[in-house]
């Protein structure tokens, strides 16, 4: 017995045996000291992260920017602008903004034609059409007495600016832009066609101009825009009426044409818990001659028979439209599942779990304080388990019948999800008890939910309703607890969206 | 390696690291609640440890530096918990129960260590600095924040509630006094 202690020299024999104790770290150690210390050398994952996030947020980005573009050069292209200097001359601008024609105008030297044309203008008017297709037919079926009504109902004014430093006091500059809430930019692109192909245009080659060329067309031919485009009266006087209100107006439209690409939905989901274990129960190893065996009513091949539980999810999801049935979806919900244990309260004792350290494949022991056992005592409590999680699912949704009232919909996703609470009653490795040790529980995990639901449309509110099932793809416990448990729930889905 | 570290060269830390984090984790693991704390007590130890070590003037050994930063960090991170502040200036685990036929027994140093981590966690630290590491009374007294009076008697406890355990475990050797003692009165 020449390894064990005496009494008489207790602190020395204690310190001798306990500085033998030795463990080896897992390499998740030393990953994190050296990112700590190098932070420059972060390691990969948190890059592909990033770069993942980026990426989606690009994609997205440049989604949204795209339709703006074509919304946007479909404008550019029906941008005309029409001066007009006493004798109301006409410039016509093809494919350039106006904002480079007016940056090419002040690059133009004074002495030049074009320079002198612009600068001694007395009347500018700059007209942007984005629907030409549309006023013309109004222009050729309605009389010009009746336009003003007609302009009122189909365009708005963008913007209107009176110029005090010009010679001449109706010197003015009208911008106005019209837009059709109904057609789309490559309908507006062939109605321009239709205006480039007018006879007041047929002599100009829109292709070939130069933004010079334009000028001087413009004011070599000085087509009277009165005589041509009745409306530009009712410009004139529509323009009187411009204000910074309008603006707004223009650009809360094209907000608004983003924004119908997305809606969001609210949810929640009553829900039914249960969870199915796999994986191998490491038995405790036990010195002493005797373990007891104990009556074990709640456990079959000690894997603990549970009992279901109710949960709850709810959240906030956003709907992003990929095409007319296809949808993008994420957002944030919480999620509340767990299961029931049914137990007996026992004398308290310390009874083991026997872990595996993932990174040597090592076994070792945790022991814990419990009062609660399986089958051995009076007193029945029940053990609840649950987690509180809060995710972040990423997923698809595909209505594969839709009309304008109903909507059949399958809905998949993956979530990342971060534990928030949780507990946790293991059954020890002797199979007699219950220990109750949070800290062995995954902060991260990763779940799934599918799902089928039907969208029926009121006036005001689009109502969802339907099965969904949610699995848990990664065990509730961490790596060095052998036993996988894997979370499904069960449940009804009920969202709201507001009508648009 | 030394010059290595202060250098702030990876490949010198991690040679560092492997030869000394073996022991120390052994150290976390008698302060922690688990393998996980202890691991992550380890972690931030060595981080002071290679952030400080412009401080280790070379004066003994480079080991009994290193552990001793880890200590005094095991001890701040234990000190964060309130159940730890309470459980280290109260005496309520003396109603504590327990079972000695469930003490692991694998190698003799992993059950010495097993059993100290039973005691509860303001015995076992009391013990853990003044057994093992060797502080005394008075420096324990002010690491914890409690007077030197708990500080003995928490040892006094935990050793008492050790050697129970250790006894009943066949580690510990009965004193010969105490042996005498039953058979004279029997």
């Amino acid at each position: 017995m020449e390894r064990r202690f005496f009494m008489n020299d207790f602190e020395q024999s204690l310190k001798e045996q306990a500085d033998q104790f030795q463990m080896i770290p897992s390499k998740k150690v030393w990953h994190g000291i050296y990112n700590d210390l190098h932070p420059g050398r972060k390691w990969p994952s948190i890059a592909m992260s990033l770069s993942l996030i980026f990426t989606l947020v690009v994609i997205g980005h440049m989604h949204v920017h795209n339709q703006d573009n074509l919304v946007a050069n479909t404008k550019n292209v029906d941008e005309i602008v029409v001066k007009s200097e006493n004798s109301n001359q006409v410039l016509i601008k093809k494919n350039n903004p106006i904002a480079e024609l007016t940056n090419h105008r002040e690059k133009s030297t004074p002495n030049s034609p074009s320079g002198k044309e612009l600068n001694n203008s007395n009347q500018q008017i700059e007209l942007a059409v984005s629907d030409l297709h549309d006023n013309l037919s109004n222009q050729s079926s309605v009389p010009a007495s009746t336009n003003d009504n007609n302009l009122n109902s189909s365009f708005e004014k963008n913007s209107t600016s009176t110029d005090s430093e010009n010679k001449n006091a109706d010197t003015k500059k009208v911008t106005q832009t019209i837009y059709d809430k109904e057609l789309s930019g490559v309908e507006n692109y062939e109605s321009l066609s239709h205006v480039i192909n007018a006879p007041v245009f047929a002599n100009i080659n829109f292709d070939k101009l130069n933004t010079d060329e334009l000028v001087e067309k413009a004011t070599d031919k000085s087509i009277l825009i009165n005589e041509q485009f009745p409306r530009t009266k009712n410009i004139d006087k529509a323009s009187e009426n411009n204000s910074a209100s309008d603006v707004k107006v223009a650009s809360a439209k094209i907000q608004r044409k983003r924004d119908e690409k997305i809606n969001w939905v609210y949810y929640a989901a009553p829900m039914v818990n249960t969870v199915s274990f796999s994986g191998e129960f490491l038995k405790e190893v036990s010195n002493t001659n005797f373990t007891p065996v104990l009556l074990r009513v709640n456990q079959k091949e000690n894997k603990v028979i549970h009992n279901s539980a109710l949960g709850f999810e709810a959240g906030a999801q956003m709907n992003y439209l990929l095409s007319k049935r296809l949808k993008f979806k994420t957002g944030v919900h919480l999620t509340y599942s767990g299961y029931n244990i049914i137990s007996n309260q026992v004398h308290p004792t310390v009874s083991s779990l026997v872990l595996k350290d993932p990174a040597t494949g090592m076994t070792y022991e945790n022991s814990y304080f419990t009062h609660y056992g399986d089958g051995t005592g009076l007193a029945i409590t029940t053990l609840h388990n649950y987690s509180l999680q809060a995710s972040i699912p990423l997923g698809l949704q595909y209505a594969f019948y839709d009309n304008s009232k109903l909507q059949f919909s399958l809905a998949a996703d993956i979530e990342p999800s971060f534990l928030l609470k949780g507990n946790s009653f293991i059954l020890s490795s002797n199979g007699n008890n219950y220990v109750n040790d949070p800290s062995l529980l995954r902060k991260w995990n990763f779940n799934s939910n599918f799902g089928t639901f039907v969208t029926f449309s009121s006036p005001k509110f689009h109502w969802q309703i339907g099965p969904n099932l949610r699995y848990q793809w990664l065990s509730t416990y961490q790596k060095n607890y052998t036993v996988k448990e894997h979370l499904i729930n069960y449940g009804i889905r009920i969202g709201i969206s507001k009508n648009r | 390696m030394i010059q290595g570290c202060l250098d702030n060269i990876a490949s010198a830390q991690e040679a560092l690291y492997n030869r000394f984090s073996p022991r120390m984790l052994g150290v976390c693991y008698r302060f922690a609640r688990n393998r996980e704390d202890a691991e992550d007590m380890m972690q931030e130890g060595f981080i002071k440890v290679f952030t400080q070590i412009h401080q280790f003037r070379g004066q003994g050994a480079l080991e009994g530096w290193v552990r001793k930063i880890i200590v005094h960090t095991c001890i701040n991170i234990l000190k964060k918990n309130k159940k730890f502040t309470d459980s280290v200036d109260l005496f309520h685990a003396g109603s504590m129960h327990l079972n000695e036929d469930n003490i692991p027994s694998i190698l003799q140093a992993k059950q010495v260590v097993e059993c100290i981590r039973l005691l509860p966690i303001g015995y076992r630290t009391v013990l853990n600095l003044y057994a093992i590491e060797g502080f005394s009374h008075k420096e324990i007294a002010s690491i914890l924040d409690i007077e030197e009076s708990t500080s003995r008697s928490q040892y006094t406890r935990a050793k008492s509630m050790l050697e129970d355990i250790l006894l009943k475990k066949k580690i510990l050797q009965q004193p010969r006094e105490r042996v005498r003692m039953a058979s004279g009165t029997s």
